[in-house]
């Protein structure tokens, strides 16, 4: 049964499972308490689950600077941890809503300031990642292709599907990170989903 | 079991939902090096933090470690904060137990100088009142000012209207400082203003003056009274800086602080119950920058930076449209970075020095000319 959580907390919302491929909580439930003591394999454990997701969710939202904006959001995270009171729900919801925040302060400031395109700046002084096997390749490929047909869903439709599907969030948490009511969001979601399975490229791809 | 508003499980299998869900690759997580770097170094800055079960319980076995012997409990005692330690000798001030002496208040992941004592002889005050005395600086691991006895209490009513100033300090010379013996300040309603000059953000180092104004209800100034300038920063407990001074005839004390070097809130206090409100004084580090000769046809150059104002382990970093690099300062507060260089442009960068409670956040602009390969 269905429960209106509008207006409370994210720590107080009620726990409910990943609806895609969600993480199982309860060991980060542990890493989060263990981060907030300082533990550093605690945060470190956060850090894998959740980087990845974010990376993914900031490459829709925020473009080409998204790893920048990740590590300003973890920097943001690390500064506050210690204040920071809930669950990993909690925990998730207030990561997506910093990355999110960063990304708009990172595109208005884009917005201000034209760029000059340089040379990989990420290649310098890092080591080229081997591929560990083709069908680790090929599913680099396939999410590479799902962030990019992401992107050509409506903004405000492909923020809602990355933080529902992506950051695993629920709906009424998306409802009051994007600011719509959680029909709204439900149906948004809901939409942007079936237009990405109908793509035609996705479907050659699943025959 | 499912939830009801669970609306995309029916696309789980869906080829977009299950890539955009697949396990994270190497290179998403390539940068885990750096974020444990980032989080090994905030956390040392992290300040300790007592629980309130644990301040009681420090309390009761100081209570009763006092009713067994004074001198034992007065070392232990030591160790509460300042508040705590004054409130348990007022409370117990009928056992005639012996103050505690002033106690050391190290500041966390900070290069240690000898301790220097700050401390004047309480006669000094009393026979030669300074009007801005100059505090020494403070190393990092000095003992507080703390006075060897409770500071005297002014009969003075203890709701009191406060105002803060931030305005530059007046330039007219303050008055010679008071030549009579002490003087029982008058039992009215006093107002106590602070002004901090030059301002409430400086960059490191800067001489911070601190000037107070003592008013009666009246308006009247209050002269020769005794003032007390107490700083917290930060991380640490309220601490007292350098000696009481006196109110001049204009009921005006000043404090000269002259190198601060994190971030700290400042009072003054003219008795038990009269203070300043607190003004926070911000320290903005700064950045001294070195960019190594690039040759012709380089495509990298090392950037070297040192902060000062940062303490070690503060994160910086190296930022460009085309992305980021972060790295940890040292103990010197040096880090380096390779950047890119371009053959044909110039590339401008920006160092930054990220917040702490200890500094603000600062930037400097720089650019990598280009190399004519």
């Amino acid at each position: 049964m269905g429960t209106t959580l509008i207006g409370k907390q994210p720590s107080q919302r009620a726990r409910r499972p990943d609806p895609v491929a969600g993480p199982a909580d309860e060991p980060l439930d542990d890493a989060l308490r263990r981060a907030r003591a300082g533990d550093e394999s605690g945060f470190v454990e956060l850090w894998r689950e959740l980087h990845p997701r974010l990376l993914r969710y900031l490459r829709v939202r925020s473009g080409k600077n998204y790893e920048d904006v990740a590590a300003e959001t973890w920097l943001h995270v690390i500064r506050d941890l210690p204040s920071f009171i809930g669950n990993v729900d909690g925990f998730r919801a207030w990561l997506f809503t910093l990355a999110r925040h960063r990304a708009i302060d990172a595109a208005r400031a884009a917005a201000a300031r034209p760029s000059i395109p340089v040379p990989d700046f990420s290649a310098v002084g890092r080591h080229p990642t081997a591929a560990a096997a083709e069908a680790e390749a090929l599913d680099r490929m396939s999410t590479d292709h799902a962030i990019e047909l992401v992107k050509r869903l409506p903004p405000d439709q492909a923020d809602m599907v990355m933080l529902r599907v992506v950051a695993g969030l629920d709906v009424s948490v998306v409802a009051d990170i994007v600011e719509k009511s959680p029909g709204a969001v439900r149906v948004s979601v809901h939409r942007g989903l079936r237009a990405l399975a109908r793509d035609p490229q996705v479907r050659s791809e699943a025959v | 079991m499912r939830h009801r508003d669970d609306d995309i499980s029916r696309f789980r299998e869906d080829p977009v939902v299950k890539a955009l869900t697949a396990p994270a690759s190497d290179a998403e997580l390539a940068d885990e090096a750096q974020a444990r770097a980032a989080f090994s170094a905030a956390v040392p800055q992290r300040p300790r933090r007592r629980s309130a079960a644990r301040i009681a319980t420090t309390s009761v076995a100081a209570v009763v470690t006092l009713g067994v012997s004074g001198g034992v409990a007065a070392a232990y005692t030591a160790s509460l904060p300042d508040s705590w330690q004054a409130k348990l000798h007022k409370d117990l001030s009928s056992l005639h137990i012996p103050a505690p002496k002033a106690k050391p208040t190290p500041r966390i992941a900070s290069p240690s100088p000898p301790p220097v004592s700050v401390i004047a002889p309480p006669t000094a005050v009393q026979t030669s009142p300074s009007h801005a005395p100059t505090v020494p600086p403070r190393p990092h691991s000095s003992p507080t000012s703390a006075p060897t006895s409770p500071p005297p209490t002014p009969q003075i009513s203890p709701t009191l209207p406060v105002t803060v100033q931030t305005t530059p300090p007046a330039t007219t010379p303050p008055p010679p400082p008071p030549t009579s013996p002490p003087t029982s300040p008058p039992a009215t309603a006093v107002q106590l203003t602070i002004t901090v000059s030059p301002g409430n953000r400086v960059p490191v180092g800067s001489q911070v003056t601190v000037e107070g104004s003592l008013t009666a209800a009246d308006g009247s100034p209050v002269a020769n009274h005794r003032v007390v300038l107490t700083e917290r920063p930060a991380g640490e407990h309220w601490q007292r800086v350098g000696t009481p001074v006196r109110t001049s005839a204009s009921g005006e004390a000043a404090f000269t602080i002259p190198s601060l070097e994190r971030n700290a809130r400042l009072t003054l206090r003219a008795g038990r119950h009269v203070h300043s409100t607190p003004v926070r004084v911000v320290v903005i580090p700064v950045i001294a920058l070195t960019v190594a000769p690039t040759a012709p046809g380089a495509t990298s150059t090392t950037v070297s930076l040192q902060v000062r104002g940062a303490q070690p382990g503060d994160v910086v970093l190296v930022r460009h449209r085309g992305g980021s690099q972060q790295a940890t300062l040292d103990g010197a507060l040096r880090a380096s970075f390779t950047v890119p260089v371009s053959q044909t442009q110039v590339i401008h960068y920006r160092a930054v020095v990220s917040r702490t409670k200890a500094h603000a956040a600062h930037a400097l602009a720089f650019y990598v000319p280009a190399s004519g390969g």
